[in-house]
C-alpha cells in the first residue's frame, strides 16, 4: 500500500540508519551499547514496516510504543505495557488474514525497545529465537539455523549479543527476501551477505573472547555494512559477458 | 601463472590507481599538514591503507555498478563489463582488502578506522545503492565518500578528528561536482544510456554551473578557515583561490556557450585546483618547522 517508493524508503532507512548507528560507535565506546539498541530497533522496525504494507498502521504502532516506553520510564507504568500495548493493532491486522509473521514482527521490535529501559542480555535470547522463527516462515529453513547460532554470543555480555542479534536481523531481511518480495528495484547479492555475514562472524566471536578493541568492532562493523550493502543492491541489468 | 597474473593486473585496474593516488594525496597532505613527524612506518601504513581502503572502496563499487559500466562506452573495458574478472573474484579481493585496512587502521586508532569505514557507508550504500540511479544530486551525497582520504590522513596525525581537519575534508567535498559534473557534460550519451541521472542534463547549464560556482565558494572558504584556525596555509589558501576564481570564470564563461570541449577542458582544470591545496599546505607547514634564518 505504500507503493514502490514508500518500500523503499523505508528499508532503506531501517538498513541504512543502523548501518549508520553501528558505525558511530568505534567513536564512542561509552555509548556503543546505545547506539547499537537503537540500531536493533530501527533494522526491526523497518523490518515490521515492510510486512506491515500500511503507513498509519505503523505509525500507529510507532506512537503506542513510544508511548508505553515513556509511561514505563516516566510514570513508572509496569513494564509489560511496553510489550502488550503497540501489539493490538498489530494482531488485529496479523489475524485478518492470519499472517503470524506481522505478529512475529511485531513482538521482535518490542523486544528491541524493551532492552532501552531493561539491559538484560537474556531479553535477546527470545528476539533471536523469533527472528529465527520469521525466517522459517520467509521459507528460509536454512538461515535459522544460522540466527539461531547468534544465541551462543549472549554469554559473552550485552555488547556482543547486540552485534549477534543485528546481523540476525539484517539476515532476516535478506533471508525472506524482504525487499525483492514487495517488488521493488532493490535485490539481494547473496554473495555479498554471505562474505559479510562471514566477516561480522569473526568479529563477534573475536569481541566475545576478547573483548572491544578498535579492530574486533572494526571487523564488526566492515561485515555488518557489507551486509546491508548485499540487501540494498539496485536491480541491474545482466550484462552477457559477466559470469558469477 | 600466466592466468593470475593477468587476474591481478585485473584486479588492480579494478581499484582504480589513477583516482586512488589523487585521493591518497589528499590523505597524505591532511596528515603532514597535522605536522606530525614524518615516521616510515606511520607513512607505510598510510600507502597500504591508501591502497587497500580507497582501492577496495572503489573496486566494490564497480562490483556493483558492472550493469551500468557495461552500458557506457567509456568503461565497457573494465575488468567486470569485459570478463577479465569474474564477480566472484572481485568480491573475494575486495573482502580481503578491506579486512586488510581494518586490521592496519586499528593499529593507528579508532578514527582513522572510522573514517575508512564512513567511506565504504558513504560511497557504496549513500551513493552507488540509494542515490546514483536515482536522483541527479547523487553526488552530493558521493563527495562525502571522497573526503574521507582527506579526513583519515587528518586522524592519523592529529590523532582525532578535529575541525581543521573536517574543513580540509570539506575543501575536498566541495571540489568533487566540478570534477564529477562536467565530465558527465562531456560523456552525455554515456550516462543517457546508462539512465544514471546527472545533474548537467536534468538540470540547464545555468543551474549546474551556479551549484558547482557555490561549491568552489564553499572550497575556496574552506582552505582559508583552514588558514585562519591553524596560522598555517595563507600562501596555499592565496594560490588555491587563484586556481578556485580560474575555475570559476571557467564554469562562467561555459555558462554562456556550452560545449563539450569546453566542459572537457574545466574537467581537466579541476585536478590541479585540488592538487595544489594537497601539495602546498604541507609544504608550508613543512617550512614552517624550519627553523627561521637569525638575520
Amino acid at each position: 500500500m505504500y507503493g514502490c517508493r514508500g518500500h523503499r524508503a523505508l528499508a532503506c532507512i531501517g538498513v541504512a540508519l543502523a548501518g549508520l548507528g553501528a558505525m558511530v560507535t568505534l567513536l564512542d565506546h561509552s555509548h556503543a551499547p546505545v547506539f547499537l539498541r537503537l540500531s536493533l530497533i530501527t533494522l526491526s522496525l523497518s523490518t515490521l514496516a515492510l510486512l506491515l504494507d500500511s503507513l498509519a498502521l505503523l505509525l500507529v504502532y510507532t506512537a503506542l510504543l513510544l508511548l508505553s516506553l515513556a509511561l514505563v520510564e516516566l510514570l513508572g507504568a509496569p513494564l509489560p505495557l511496553v510489550i502488550i500495548a503497540p501489539l493490538i493493532p498489530v494482531t488485529l491486522r496479523a489475524l485478518t488474514p492470519p499472517r503470524p509473521e506481522i505478529l512475529i514482527s511485531g513482538l521482535s521490535v518490542t523486544l528491541a525497545s524493551t532492552l532501552l529501559l531493561v539491559e538484560e542480555t537474556l531479553i535477546l535470547a527470545p528476539y533471536i529465537v523469533l527472528q529465527s522463527t520469521l525466517a522459517v516462515l520467509m521459507s528460509r529453513k536454512l538461515h535459522s539455523i544460522t540466527l539461531l547460532a547468534a544465541l551462543a554470543a549472549i554469554p559473552f555480555g550485552l555488547t556482543p549479543a547486540i552485534m549477534a542479534s543485528l546481523l540476525a536481523s539484517i539476515l532476516v531481511v535478506s533471508a525472506g527476501g524482504l525487499i525483492y518480495r514487495v517488488g521493488c528495484p532493490f535485490k539481494v547479492d547473496s554473495k555479498v551477505v554471505f562474505s559479510g555475514s562471514l566477516v561480522a562472524s569473526v568479529g563477534v566471536v573475536a569481541l566475545a573472547l576478547w573483548g572491544w578493541s578498535s579492530l574486533t568492532a572494526g571487523l564488526w562493523i566492515l561485515g555488518f555494512l557489507l551486509v546491508t550493502s548485499g540487501v540494498l543492491v539496485p536491480m541491474r541489468t545482466p550484462s552477457p559477458n559477466v559470469s558469477s | 601463472m600466466a592466468a593470475l597474473t593477468s587476474k591481478t593486473l585485473a584486479f588492480i585496474e579494478l581499484t582504480k590507481p589513477r583516482q586512488a593516488a589523487l585521493l591518497m594525496l589528499t590523505m597524505y597532505g591532511a596528515y603532514i599538514a597535522t605536522g606530525a613527524p614524518l615516521d616510515p612506518l606511520m607513512l607505510a601504513k598510510l600507502a597500504i591503507l591508501g591502497f587497500t581502503a580507497i582501492g577496495g572502496v572503489t573496486a566494490l563499487n564497480m562490483y556493483f555498478d558492472y550493469d551500468l559500466d557495461s552500458m557506457m562506452r567509456r568503461t565497457s573495458r573494465r575488468p567486470l563489463p569485459s570478463g577479465r574478472l569474474s564477480l566472484g573474484e572481485s568480491l573475494f579481493g575486495v573482502t580481503l582488502m578491506l579486512v586488510l585496512a581494518v586490521f592496519v587502521a586499528s593499529t593507528v586508532n579508532e578514527y582513522v578506522l572510522f573514517a575508512i569505514l564512513a567511506g565504504l557507508y558513504f560511497d557504496i550504500i549513500g551513493y552507488t545503492e540509494l542515490t546514483k540511479r536515482f536522483t541527479a544530486l547523487n553526488i552530493v551525497v558521493g563527495s562525502i565518500a571522497g573526503s574521507m582520504p582527506a579526513l583519515g590522513g587528518w586522524a592519523a596525525g592529529a590523532g582525532a578528528i578535529t575541525l581543521p581537519g573536517i574543513l580540509l575534508a570539506l575543501v575536498v567535498y566541495a571540489w568533487q561536482p566540478l570534477h564529477v559534473w562536467f565530465l558527465a557534460y562531456f560523456l552525455e550519451e554515456d550516462y543517457r544510456r546508462a539512465n544514471v541521472p546527472m545533474a548537467p542534463f536534468i538540470y540547464n547549464a545555468r543551474v549546474f554551473s551556479a551549484l558547482t560556482i557555490a561549491h568552489l565558494a564553499i572550497m575556496a572558504l574552506s582552505v582559508w578557515l583552514f588558514a585562519y584556525i591553524t596560522s598555517r596555509g595563507y600562501v596555499a589558501a592565496l594560490i588555491s583561490t587563484v586556481f578556485i576564481l580560474l575555475a570559476s570564470i571557467r564554469v562562467a564563461y561555459f555558462v554562456g556557450s556550452p560545449s563539450k570541449a569546453e566542459a572537457l577542458r574545466i574537467f581537466k582544470f579541476a585536478t590541479p585546483t585540488l592538487a595544489i591545496v594537497f601539495v602546498l599546505v604541507p609544504l608550508e607547514v613543512l617550512a614552517s618547522e624550519i627553523p627561521l634564518p637569525s638575520w
